[in-house]
């Protein structure tokens, strides 16, 4: 599939040590390097430490040493990513090291995101040139999946392309080509927007909480807005950025329009308030660090938070409102949005991948692009006019167009400069729902969920509720289309395309019924539950979850009644049944038990797994990673990981077709159980948890419950029990659980406040 | 009746479980390591011996298939050496050394390697599959299963506070740290030659610790309580064993043993207490070897908490800084089931160094016991 299967890096700094880290994500033998062995060291502790690793194990992957004396490490390495200070003595030197050592056909790439690559290869032999490109990575390099690639006159154009096929399927990235140009695209857009920003909301002397709200949510620009983000970055750092694009930049460029480092800035940084790593800079913790603080623009002082109140709505409102807000919103995006349309061909031919580099590198929920189509080209060319701005070229023509992206084919398109649209090219083997939609129709389905026609005999169920959660409509679709799939495919997918997997059941529905202390209704729920997820797992077809996201509570559940999860490699996945007070009872405990028996990496006998099982879903923890989900027990020794979540249906796919050569349904196994003596072994562990200060009455109860169903009640380890055996006491269990006063108070608490109280 | 003595002992170092160098050594392994290195070194011949007794406390998994007589063999002893498998928890080893002083006085061998293991990293404390009878009520369960809070349950009884466990703890450091510095540990510890090197020290010792590092730790157990990570022994990877002969047989063989085996005595007591254990034990074991607690000169007791030995001293009327003179299992570590023969060969050990007619070794036992042997100059 791929050649690349072992790397280094030299440069252990954050980047250089971040992607080695996620280079061990992908599987392969690394080597870090710096010239300092125990800076290269210090990095992979530091990975550890901020989770850039998604097992810790993996770390074991990742060999240390000095790039100086130990610089011979990198000869075996397939592709050696260099990610040393921006200095251009300091990388040639780095490079000739590597032209000596590397073997004949590795990869050698930078991670420079300011130096061309022309300058970089200065000195360089044409063999060495041939196999050497830019591949910016963004920070930090396990979850930003921006990767630009810049490749120069000399590349081999089939190195680029293995780098972008094995950063996209093995390290999950969206590969953006950029051309040679300082900042490339996503810096070039996100720091001019974030100088612009700076200086407009010092001049009007806003409150930056007022400021982060009407440049955030309204663009789908992340929470952080943009004085968060600053403080995340280092103050300090970022009159060095944008003094150096704007040293690389022509004169004419807009980019020099704004002061690089405005003297409030200056003083920031004289007072070593630059951000987070100082413990201030925009925002701080009170002194008594239960709170936060905000920095008066124009007094430089700090105050309370106050909160924002007016409702800010859509972009266009929020460009029109009164408010300072409004004004900021107004000043910022429309120098913002026509700068990007002026770059268009400067930095890219391709107006859909600047919107990708800035959803994914900037994490924007839409890009430049696609928001000048949420505003109305048109009308933003006209509110450009109004305000003595000339619209660009590229925004009237997409005016007169009708927009920069359509639909009306049947696939996605985006303008193209002078040729009207062309469809946006997806990477080989992704297949999305909503691309199918656009040139389909459902073959069944219902409000609560569609059945589509993936090809090849494979069907894709798509719930359709809020959240994908689960209410009686929903479970009874399931079981409907389960029928339909089993008289018209071979195989089944369950996947969506919404961030979460499924947040589980509906817990309105739960509340409803615990209110009007309706347990026959309570009661009828968890067998529609248990019956829909049975009817899966026994169905006469193979069927297998595409799981990304959050699958947590019954979402999880649903997942576990199939034959294979394809996981996402970030999938977080939980039990979390406890927090609101319940045990799971949709078959979760059943079949993380089953799970827990067959996987040889877990412990044995009549106690070991559901010891197991009761820290796992007592604690209701949810994994950080796949990799993480696989030791807690959700996943399988035989399930399978999907680096990136544009292949996870196609992946998912693949795996159903294997499963349906010779598929027959498995068989209802016996469960050996060790009844009231194991029970009284995890009761045990709700006694130490009490005794330390970590159990509160009610977790009490629920432990309790929650033992006495994974030991099978009143089982006798010599004599196994079936599996619906469990099943009943689930239910049961539940119902006490869900009658409880403290159970109520828990739901009510998530549904109102969205978090786990704890009584 | 025949005496049985100490002729030899030694040791794995102890290193932590799960972190520490051994953490991937098999127990068996282990153990069998230290009865080779011991056979060696006291240069016996290995057909004279009659069995190898094998103290621990979760004998399952790596630990099990009767780790005694699998010891016997990995240890290349002759197929005609038994090999048997003793637990008393905690006390598992010093009930090892007790059978085979017991044997010998009834005749039944002469040649006995009484040790112990346990691997905390590879069998966890109670077992892969606890399975408590489910009768017992939740106080005798807690008492029984979790010995954090027997600890506790002692602070409380005997208004042992905080900052004197963290100042026992500490002292403990620093004589396990001074002892490793003066290499007065190097005689009883048998390196092990694991697959990436040579393990030779003991990893458990926190020689740079300080009060104000040990005040600053949580609390371990209870929320409100006073026992810490600092101030109780740590999980531990080890194994140990002793040479216990009869009177003859060193006289046939001219050997010359550390000591002889003067008493031996078990008590009960309140599972909820077990620490207090000691007590009993050793006052029967005195009355037994015909002393009082106070003519011993050298004691060794098992530090599995400073609280426990704190409450123990006080009951025995034995200052407190008389004990464990090269530090105790609060820095050296306590491997349950190899702990007992450690004390009772460092017992030894420090009477022929150290000169003095008795000493003491003791320790508390989960569930509610005490064990004590007491050993006279030979």
């Amino acid at each position: 599939m791929t050649d690349i299967r072992s790397a280094a890096v030299i440069g252990a700094g954050i980047m250089g040590s971040g992607i080695a880290a996620h280079l061990a994500n992908a599987g392969l033998d690394v080597v870090l390097l710096d010239l300092d062995p125990t800076v290269a060291a210090n990095g992979v502790a530091r990975q550890v430490k901020s989770g850039g690793f998604m097992d810790p194990r993996f770390a074991g992957r990742v060999r240390t040493g000095s790039s100086e004396t130990d610089i011979r490490l990198i000869s075996d390495a397939d592709w050696i990513v260099e990610a040393v200070a921006e200095r251009l003595d300091v990388k040639h030197s780095v490079y000739s090291a590597i032209a000596s050592e590397r073997k004949p056909g590795s990869i050698v790439s930078s991670n420079t995101s300011t130096i061309p690559l022309g300058a970089l290869l200065q000195q360089r032999s044409p063999s060495f040139s041939a196999d050497f490109l830019i591949t910016h990575f963004f920070n930090p390099p396990r979850w930003m999946r921006l990767l630009e690639i810049v490749d120069g006159p000399l590349t081999n154009p089939d190195v680029t392309r293995r780098i972008a096929e094995f950063a996209h399927t093995r390290l999950g990235k969206g590969i953006v080509s950029c051309k040679d140009t300082p900042g490339f695209i996503a810096n070039r857009i996100g720091t001019y927007w974030m100088g612009v920003a700076l200086n407009e909301a010092i001049k009007l002397g806003i409150d930056i909480e007022e400021a982060d709200a009407f440049l955030g949510k309204p663009f789908g620009i992340p929470e952080t807005g943009l004085f968060g983000l600053l403080d995340l970055i280092g103050i300090d750092l970022m009159p060095s950025v944008l003094r150096s694009l704007q040293q690389a930049l022509p004169a004419t460029d807009p980019f020099q329009d704004f002061d690089a480092e405005p003297p409030l800035v200056a003083r920031m940084i004289g007072q070593r308030r630059t951000g987070r790593k100082a413990g201030a800079g925009f925002f701080r913790l009170t002194p008594d660090r239960k709170g936060r603080e905000a920095l008066d623009l124009i007094s430089e002082t700090y105050r309370p938070l106050r909160s924002v109140s007016v409702t800010v709505g859509t972009p266009r409102a929020a460009m029109q409102h009164a408010a300072k807000g409004g004004q900021l919103a107004d000043a910022v995006m429309r120098r913002t949005l026509s700068y990007a349309a002026t770059l268009v061909p400067e930095i890219s031919d391709s107006i859909a991948d600047i919107d990708e580099a800035m959803r994914l590198g900037y994490g924007w929920k839409e890009g430049p692009f696609e928001l000048i189509d949420r505003l109305d080209a048109a009308w933003f060319a006209k509110a450009l006019t109004a305000r003595g701005m000339t619209p660009p070229a590229l925004v009237e023509e997409a005016a007169r167009e009708g927009g920069f992206y359509t639909s009306a084919s049947g696939r996605r398109s985006y303008l193209v400069p002078g040729k009207s649209y062309q469809s946006i090219p997806r990477p080989d083997g992704s297949i999305s729902l909503s691309d199918l939609s656009l040139s389909a129709q459902p073959v069944a389905g219902s409000e609560s969920a569609s059945l589509w026609d993936l090809g090849d005999g494979v069907a894709c169920l798509e719930l359709r509720s809020k959240m994908n959660t689960f209410n009686f409509d929903v479970l009874r679709s399931i079981e409907e289309l389960t029928e339909r799939v089993s008289r018209d495919f071979r195989a089944l997918v369950i996947g969506t395309e919404l961030p979460v997997f499924s947040a589980g059941a509906d817990l309105r529905l739960f509340l409803n019924a615990i209110e009007r202390n309706n347990r026959d209704s309570l009661r009828s729920f968890i067998v529609a539950g248990q019956r829909a997820f049975r009817a899966l797992k026994f169905a006469p077809f193979p069927v297998v979850a595409a799981a990304a996201g959050r699958a947590v509570g019954g979402g999880l559940e649903f997942a576990l009644h199939c034959d294979a999860i394809q996981a996402h490699a970030e999938l977080q996945a939980g039990l979390v049944e406890t927090s609101i007070g319940v045990i799971p009872a949709w078959g979760g405990c059943t079949e993380l038990l089953l799970r827990v028996v067959a996987n040889p990496e877990l412990p044995h006998g009549p106690v070991a797994p559901a010891l197991h099982a009761f820290n796992v879903i007592g604690s209701a923890r949810i994994s950080s990673s796949a990799f993480d989900a696989l030791r807690l027990g959700y996943l399988r020794p035989t399930d399978r990981i999907t680096m990136n979540r544009e292949r996870l249906l196609s992946d998912a796919k693949a795996t159903a077709i294997r499963l349906s050569e010779g598929y027959a349904p498995p068989e209802p196994q016996l469960l050996t159980l060790s009844g009231r003596s194991g029970a009284s072994a995890l009761v045990n562990v709700l006694d130490t948890t009490e005794l330390a200060g970590r159990l509160s009455p009610h977790d009490r109860l629920i432990g309790e419950k929650l033992a006495w169903v994974l030991s099978g009640g009143s089982a006798d380890p010599t004599k196994p029990l079936p599996e619906e055996h469990v099943l009943g006491l689930e239910c049961e269990a539940f119902l006490e659980l869900a009658t409880t006063p403290a159970t109520r108070e828990r739901i009510t608490h998530m549904l109102e406040r969205g978090k786990p109280l704890r009584n | 009746m025949s005496a049985a003595y100490i002729v030899d002992y030694l040791r794995t170092p102890f290193t932590p479980a799960h972190k520490g160098a051994l953490a991937g050594v098999r127990p068996d392994d282990l153990a069998a390591s230290v009865v080779k290195a011991l056979v060696k070194k006291s240069d016996i011949d290995p057909e004279t011996i009659e069995d190898v007794i094998l103290g621990c406390a979760f004998a399952e998994g790596e630990q099990g298939l009767n780790i005694g007589r699998t010891v016997a063999v990995l240890s290349d002893l002759p197929l005609s050496v038994g090999g048997s498998t003793v637990n008393r928890w905690c006390g598992s080893s010093m009930q090892a050394v007790q059978a085979a002083a017991g044997a010998i006085s009834m005749g039944a061998g002469d040649v006995f390697i009484a040790g112990g293991v346990e691997s905390m990293t590879r069998v966890p404390m109670m077992g892969f599959n606890p399975m408590p009878n489910p009768s017992w009520d939740a106080a005798l369960r807690s008492a029984f299963l979790n010995m954090g809070l027997t600890a506790e349950n002692l602070a409380t009884r005997y208004g042992i506070d905080r900052q004197e466990q963290d100042t026992y703890a500490l002292e403990s450091q620093r004589k396990a740290a001074a002892a490793q510095a003066d290499g007065k540990l190097r005689e009883e510890i048998s390196p092990f030659l694991a697959d990436d090197g040579i393990v030779e020290a003991d990893g458990c010792v926190r020689g740079q610790t300080t009060l104000e590092k040990l005040a600053q730790l949580k609390t371990a157990f209870a929320e409100d309580g006073s026992v810490t990570a600092g101030n109780s022994s740590p999980l531990t990877d080890g194994a140990s064993a002793v040479l216990v002969c009869s009177e003859t047989f060193i006289r046939d063989h001219k050997l010359s043993p550390k000591a002889r085996i003067a008493s031996y005595a078990v008590s009960g007591c309140a599972p909820e207490i077990m620490g207090i254990g000691p007590v009993a034990a050793t006052r029967k074991a005195a009355r037994r070897a015909g002393i009082k607690p106070s003519d011993v000169g050298i004691l060794e007791m098992n530090e599995a908490f400073a609280v426990q030995v704190l409450a123990c001293c006080r009951d025995l009327d034995i200052d407190p800084a008389r004990l464990n003179r090269d530090g105790g299992a609060i820095a050296i570590g306590h491997p349950l089931g190899a702990t007992g023969a450690r004390l009772v060969g460092k017992a030894a050990l420090l009477l022929q160094r150290d000169g003095g007619k008795y000493a003491l070794a003791t320790q508390c036992v989960g569930g509610g016991q005490g064990v004590a042997m007491v050993l006279e100059a030979a």
